[in-house]
């Protein structure tokens, strides 16, 4: 058997998947494409920071994944803030990207819908090159890579990649900075301490299935409900080794009443 | 080099002289009937934009010609920081210090989807500081025949987006015999805004249009590509004067529910089309980039129909 | 940030027929984070008149005791109580006299006149006094109250028609501000009396 050091090679004469070869018209941004123009101006770090000011990307947000016994829970709030304005309550947080991964989207919204999009695209392109499905390791480190090559650029992302593969479940931390840790608990966001708070009071391995849905559930809601930049609809996912399945979808503005019923 | 900044100035200078001709032409006419007043305020504007645009073009264009090819090459952070090096070391022309490619033009956009009708406005106010350019530049532009963008904030910016965006899209209907979907051109728009990431168009879109179950669909981005489909969405100068106001009469239910809930918009389309132009009506009351008159393009089975509503002048 | 926005705020007054209305919300924040919520930021001077206070909490506090302080020296001295309009212009004076080191605090005042006018004011924080007809929104994002002002107040609306439009105004006002909201509180004052609500809103 011969080991395929390709990836190693520079693109250049690294040898093309056919399916890659067939996609080479198709003008995709690569992990390391040059594909983005940049300002011709002296000093792009201020531009760059002048940019954020004018188009005020959208913000704010609460994820959390852990791992128990059951599989994988994510569960993420819905608010995007531009500053103190609200600009939406509906964003969907988890992006699916095939039926057995998960990302959630924490930082720059943009960033995070086109990076996750892309790797939906490295992934299935995994699959068709080598028919088997990606492991939650390889699509992460995948998105890694791909932000490596973006480090210094002011990329904006915390990302968690949570699935179930040959191995079993499984949960990485990925970040702008490249930064990739596996984990069975996280949380990420302007929230996430507090998320993380009531994650930590009442995690146990030998959950039950509703117990972790409930947990995941009540962490985002107490993160809607100290953290100004988060709100909107609570979601929950449950990855199990069938796939993943969404298993509630909650309007804080209920929820907090259903909590603490108004007297 | 030299060959270009020849052609350049050429440009520029054919630019220029078309101005004070297109004015000669109409008051050169003993009568000047009112359409053709209008029309040559509408051509003023136009060349002002295209210079303004021009302008850009001119001086964010990567000189290709003293940069080699490796510069494709090379990772993203050495591009980076050759670019901070500084454009005059490649002996191209001095940058001033406080220029800035970009401009804010104001305006507001709206867009609110029923159940087989899409209405999507804007006004027609084109402002710069607090100064208003022109009182009739459109921001709405045709992309399909079930598919309208309307774009605020940096109109040069808006027009090469909006250009863009129609010649893929004939493109498209060429080499597929049948028109981009709304939700393909919204994915479209996606990346063609992103693919501009750190040098971004600086302009904020609202996508209306009919999707393909005959829906109405409306889009809202963010200026980086960041999208979502909403039930009604308003965008630039007056977002935060006109959005509690869609909220608080169409409180469109949250497709992350589970159980989903039908979040389709009530209103007919003549309560819809009333709504938002009572919506603008507010805006125009407290936002001074609003006003003058706001254009309500209402796409549905029978096609795009375009109506106008006076707003205030001041 | 701004100093404005640090606590954050939302305060609304509007005009009805022979009756004013004003409303606050209840979120005491640090920045993002929310500390309480039944922080409440309108204020009775009496019977008649009303004060809400955006801005800065501390200063929110130490302001309305100023207020109340000066309030009760005008009753010691005069054996009566002040005057929407007399009440605003004090508050105009004491907030300018800090001219060059002010209180964050925009202050909305509301309340009847002797004569039973319905009086309204806002303020920026060196007492520069606005007046209106109809309503006065302060808080860190006055653009989405006065956009829901701006469309649902009209004239001569009785006690419950202000009372409902002023709630609904307040709610998707701040339902796009992710520092003010948490609930609400409304007080509308008639010739007959004055009664006060409170509002149940999205708690994120």
């Amino acid at each position: 058997m011969k080991l395929d050091l390709s990836a190693l090679l520079p693109d250049s004469i690294r040898p093309k998947a056919p399916i890659d070869a067939a996609l080479d018209d198709v003008h995709l941004p690569g992990p390391t494409g040059a594909n983005f123009p940049l300002p011709d101006v002296a000093d792009v770090d201020s531009f760059e920071r002048q940019v954020v000011e004018m188009v005020k990307p959208s913000h704010g947000t609460t994820t959390l994944s852990f791992i128990f016994q059951g599989g994988v829970i994510v569960a993420v709030d819905s608010r995007a803030s531009m500053g103190p304005y609200i600009s939406s309550q509906t964003v969907k947080k988890v992006i699916e990207i095939n039926p057995y991964l998960l990302g959630t989207m924490a930082g720059g919204a943009a960033d995070c819908q086109f990076w996750q999009r892309n790797l939906g695209i490295q992934c299935r392109l995994h699959e068709l090159n080598n028919k088997e499905r990606i492991s939650v390791a390889g699509a992460s480190k995948l998105l890694a890579n791909t932000l490596f090559s973006y480090r210094g650029m002011g990329l904006s992302m915390g990302t968690m990649v949570a699935g179930w593969d040959h191995k079993g479940p499984s949960l990485y931390y990925v970040d702008s900075e490249a930064q990739r840790i596996k984990g069975e608990r996280f949380s990420v966001g302007s929230g996430s301490v507090f998320a993380m708070g009531i994650l930590d009071q009442g995690y146990r391995w030998d959950l039950s299935d509703e117990e972790a849905r409930e947990l995941g559930r009540r962490a985002i809601y107490h993160a809607t409900f100290r953290d100004a930049m988060s709100g909107g609809t609570v979601s929950v996912y449950h990855v199990t080794k069938d796939g993943w399945v969404k298993v509630s979808g909650d309007d804080v503005g209920e929820l907090h009443y259903h909590y603490y019923p108004a007297e | 080099m030299r060959a270009r900044a020849k052609r350049r100035s050429n440009t520029l200078s054919t630019l220029f002289s078309s101005i004070p001709r297109s004015r000669c032409t109409t008051s050169g006419k003993t009568s000047v009937d009112i359409r053709s007043h209008h029309r040559s305020r509408r051509c003023f504007s136009g060349i002002l934009i295209l210079t303004l645009s021009y302008n850009v073009y001119w001086q964010i264009r990567p000189r290709e010609g003293s940069q080699s090819r490796c510069y494709q090459k090379l990772n993203n952070l050495d591009r980076k920081m050759m670019l901070s090096a500084g454009p005059q070391q490649h002996g191209g022309p001095t940058q001033h210090a406080s220029w800035s490619p970009y401009d804010n033009n104001g305006g507001t956009c709206v867009a609110v989807a029923g159940k087989d009708y899409c209405v999507i406005a804007a006004d027609t106010r084109m402002s710069t500081g607090f100064n208003i350019l022109t009182r009739d530049q459109t921001k709405v532009c045709k992309l399909t025949d079930k598919c309208l963008i309307a774009s605020a904030g940096f109109r040069a910016d808006a027009i090469t987006l909006h250009k863009t965006l129609q010649t893929r899209g004939i493109m498209y209907k060429h080499s597929h015999n049948k028109s981009m979907s709304c939700v393909a051109m919204a994915q479209m728009l996606s990346n063609t805004l992103y693919m501009k990431r750190f040098f971004p168009y600086y302009a904020f879109n609202l996508l209306g249009g009919i999707d393909n179950e005959g829906k109405g669909a409306v889009y809202t981005y963010d200026a980086i590509g960041s999208y979502e489909r909403t039930g009604y969405s308003c965008q630039g100068s007056g977002q935060a004067l006109i959005m509690p106001i869609l909220d608080n009469q169409l409180k469109a239910v949250s497709p992350l529910l589970v159980p989903p809930q039908d979040g389709a918009t009530p209103l007919t389309q003549e309560q819809a089309v009333d709504l938002v132009k009572d919506c603008f009506a507010t805006a125009g009351e407290r936002d001074i980039y609003t006003g003058d008159e706001v254009e309500i393009y209402v796409i549905n089975a029978s096609g795009v129909h375009k109506q106008t509503q006076e707003l205030k002048l001041d | 940030m701004s100093i404005m926005s640090y606590n954050g705020s939302a305060i609304i007054a509007m005009v009805g027929k022979d009756c004013v209305a004003i409303c606050s919300d209840l979120r005491f924040g640090v920045q993002h984070q929310t500390l309480a919520t039944d922080f409440k930021k309108i204020f009775k001077i009496n019977d008649e008149c009303y004060v809400g206070l955006s801005g800065l909490g501390s200063d929110m506090q130490t302001l309305r005791q100023r207020f109340v302080f000066r309030h009760n020296l005008y009753k010691l001295r005069e054996d009566r109580n002040m005057k929407p309009s007399t009440f605003a212009n004090m508050v105009s004076a004491v907030l300018y006299e800090k001219r060059f080191g002010p209180y964050f605090c925009e202050p909305v005042i509301a309340g009847l006149e002797p004569d039973g006018t319905p009086y309204i004011t806002g303020m920026d924080l060196l007492g520069a006094m606005a007046p209106a007809s109809d309503f006065v929104v302060a808080g860190d994002n006055t653009e989405s109250l006065f956009g829901a002002c701006e469309s649902f107040w009209r004239p001569d609306m009785n006690p419950e028609e202000l009372f409902e439009t002023i709630s609904q105004c307040l709610l998707s006002g701040v339902n796009r501000d992710c520092l003010a909201g948490w609930g609400g509180v409304v007080t509308v004052i008639t010739k007959d009396g004055q009664f006060t609500r409170s509002l149940k809103g999205r708690m994120d």
